[in-house]
């Protein structure tokens, strides 16, 4: 069926597609063509995948194992991309279980099978209406933080901790205390599918908003200064209350309150600088708390790991509190200084953030007086677009009137002039750092 | 296979291949997800996207149910579980997937087999089509 019949019968004027398409399309968008360039582009990126791919097959030789045997007990575990689910079956245990229509044709058994059936056909059935309950023009990240966030969090975060669910029994047989409980109970394991999903999609809210200019210290204090007092409670009362602690764990208490000092300090120091900081200085305290907070953590690790048995045992101990209790001791102090970093740190640089925001309509090179008598490269190449993509001259920098025709027509009000201005101004600003003489 | 000469390196690269197939799909969603990239006028290939994604993940199963090793029997007890759990028809949706709910048979290894080498290539064939097809018709969405 050939490209012109088609277009007769089927998809002129139609939206979403342009008068021209397909090979005769001759409204070029900015970029490379095709043949030979994208092609030799495209070529280099196969071979080097091949390349990879032999080198793996040469080198690791992927398991195949004898034919099945039912003396032989060994661990499933399915291949990663299907671990979701997997974990998702596991948990469904939690889901009330019980049978409507028992008797009848239409007997449906509200099983943990069912549920975990149900639980991964979620992220399927959320990715098929997308499209539809998405209807918003905004595409880019930093300006569609709500969808953002929530695809971090649960494309990403949450695909990821049913991943560590569905290996459960490794984990805790892997990791244990001395006296052979795990050290990350099934109840922390289950706790994952909520709280890191959670902390995710806050922390890429706040990060992403703060890209797009927004204050966040609406949401920051809140946030930081809330996790803080949460880990703040919880250390208290695990020190204080009497018989919290285990008589294993006792003797180790010393240790264990240092630890909490350690995660603590960080938090505090970002709940104040949040709270109370100008930004530059904010940005400055926290990542040097942060960061040294960090540093203190692994050396006391590292210290007690490698120094004597019996400091190892108590290290273990220590742990045996610590990471029951990971999604709120350990995770907590993680993203709120994280948080409270992102929150306060320098967003783009204004104008290329603004000129971001082309749709490359070419209006503004239509209008370009400048244009009229400057030579061009191919025709329909837009002003705005091609400067902050440095592809194309667009109006050199030098030429440029500051006569506003483009910003006059453009549909997102983007103001060019101002940033060709700005632009001379930093050679100037150069040169005058250079006493004077050309780069 | 292993012991034919250079066997394992062809049997290699179908291992590699369809595990970088996998990540290069997930990651291209994340791509479009991110990017915005099937809002309107995108919507359909958007849903062909999502489709050729559970086909590529199909394709990923039905591979590994197929050498009939323990991995595979305890997949295929996995899945004919999860298939009858389905309300009302999930009986009869596992023995039309599975050939025979009663795994110790291997009917599900030829059933499979068919479905790994005709049906899923033919489907993922005919859809990645389309798919690319759209996206010629209709543009690259650029990342803005």
């Amino acid at each position: 069926m050939e490209i012109e019949h088609v277009k007769g019968k089927i998809m002129e004027g139609m939206p979403g597609f342009p008068r021209q398409y397909g090979p005769v399309r001759s409204d070029h968008q900015p970029g490379i063509p095709f043949f030979p360039q994208e092609t030799a582009r495209d070529f280099v990126l196969i071979f080097l995948l091949v390349a990879i791919m032999f080198f793996l097959s040469a080198v690791v030789t992927p398991f195949l194992g004898p034919a099945r045997s039912p003396q032989i007990s060994e661990l499933i575990v399915p291949d990663w991309y299907l671990l979701f689910s997997w974990g998702l079956l596991k948990v469904a245990d939690i889901f009330p279980q019980f049978t409507i229509g028992a008797g009848t044709p239409l007997k449906t058994e509200f099983s943990a099978a069912f549920w975990g059936d149900l639980l991964s056909g979620i992220p399927v059935i959320f990715l098929l209406v997308l499209p539809f309950i998405d209807r918003g023009r905004e595409a880019r990240p930093a300006k569609a933080p709500v969808r953002s966030a929530f695809g971090v969090a649960f494309l990403l975060a949450w695909s990821f901790t049913a991943s560590l669910y569905s290996i459960r029994e490794v984990v805790a047989q892997r990791w244990q205390t001395p006296n052979g409980s795990p050290l990350i109970d099934d109840i922390a394991m289950k706790w994952f599918f909520v709280i890191p999903p959670v902390l995710v999609g806050l922390t890429s809210y706040i990060g992403l908003r703060r890209l797009g200019f927004a204050p966040m210290r609406r949401w920051l204090v809140p946030y930081v200064v809330g996790l803080t007092a949460i880990v703040e409670i919880q250390a208290a009362a695990i020190l204080l209350i009497p018989g919290w602690l285990g008589p294993q764990v006792r003797p180790y208490v010393v240790e264990l309150g240092v630890f909490f000092l350690v995660l603590l300090a960080p938090m505090l120091v970002s709940s104040v600088a949040v709270f109370a900081m100008t930004e530059s200085k904010a940005r400055k305290w926290i990542v040097r708390s942060g960061v040294a907070s960090l540093l203190v953590f692994a050396a006391l690790t590292a210290g007690l790991w490698f120094s004597s048995t019996a400091n190892r045992v108590g290290f273990v101990w220590v742990l045996s509190v610590l990471e029951p209790s990971m999604n709120t001791l350990l995770l907590f102090p993680l993203f709120a200084v994280v948080t409270a970093y992102l929150g306060v740190r320098r967003p783009y640089s204004t104008y290329e953030y603004l000129l971001n925001e082309c749709y490359q309509c070419g209006k503004c090179h239509t209008v370009c007086p400048v244009t009229k008598v400057e030579d061009d490269a191919l025709g329909g190449l837009n002003l705005v677009y091609n400067t902050f993509k440095k592809q194309h001259d667009g109006v050199p920098l030098w030429t440029c009137l500051a006569c506003d025709a483009c910003s006059a027509v453009c549909p997102l009000d983007i103001q060019y002039s101002d940033y060709i201005l700005e632009e001379r101004s930093k050679v100037h600003a150069r040169m005058a750092a250079d006493g004077g003489s050309r780069e | 296979m292993n012991e034919i000469p250079f066997g394992f390196i062809v049997r290699g690269m179908h291992h590699w291949a369809a595990h970088i197939m996998i990540a290069a799909v997930f990651l291209h969603m994340c791509r479009v997800y991110f990017t915005g990239a099937y809002k309107k006028p995108r919507e359909l290939n958007w849903l062909l996207g999502v489709i050729l994604m559970l086909i590529t993940i199909m394709f990923g199963y039905s591979g590994y149910l197929l050498p009939a090793n323990n991995l595979s029997e305890g997949a295929a007890n996995i899945g004919i579980n999860m298939t009858r759990a389905s309300p009302v028809i999930g009986d009869q949706l596992a023995r039309l997937l599975f050939g025979d709910i009663n795994t110790l048979t291997g009917v599900y290894i030829l059933r499979w087999y068919w479905i790994h080498v005709f049906i899923l290539p033919l489907l993922g064939t005919a859809l990645m089509i389309l798919h690319m097809g759209l996206v010629w018709l209709q543009g690259v969405a650029e990342p803005h």
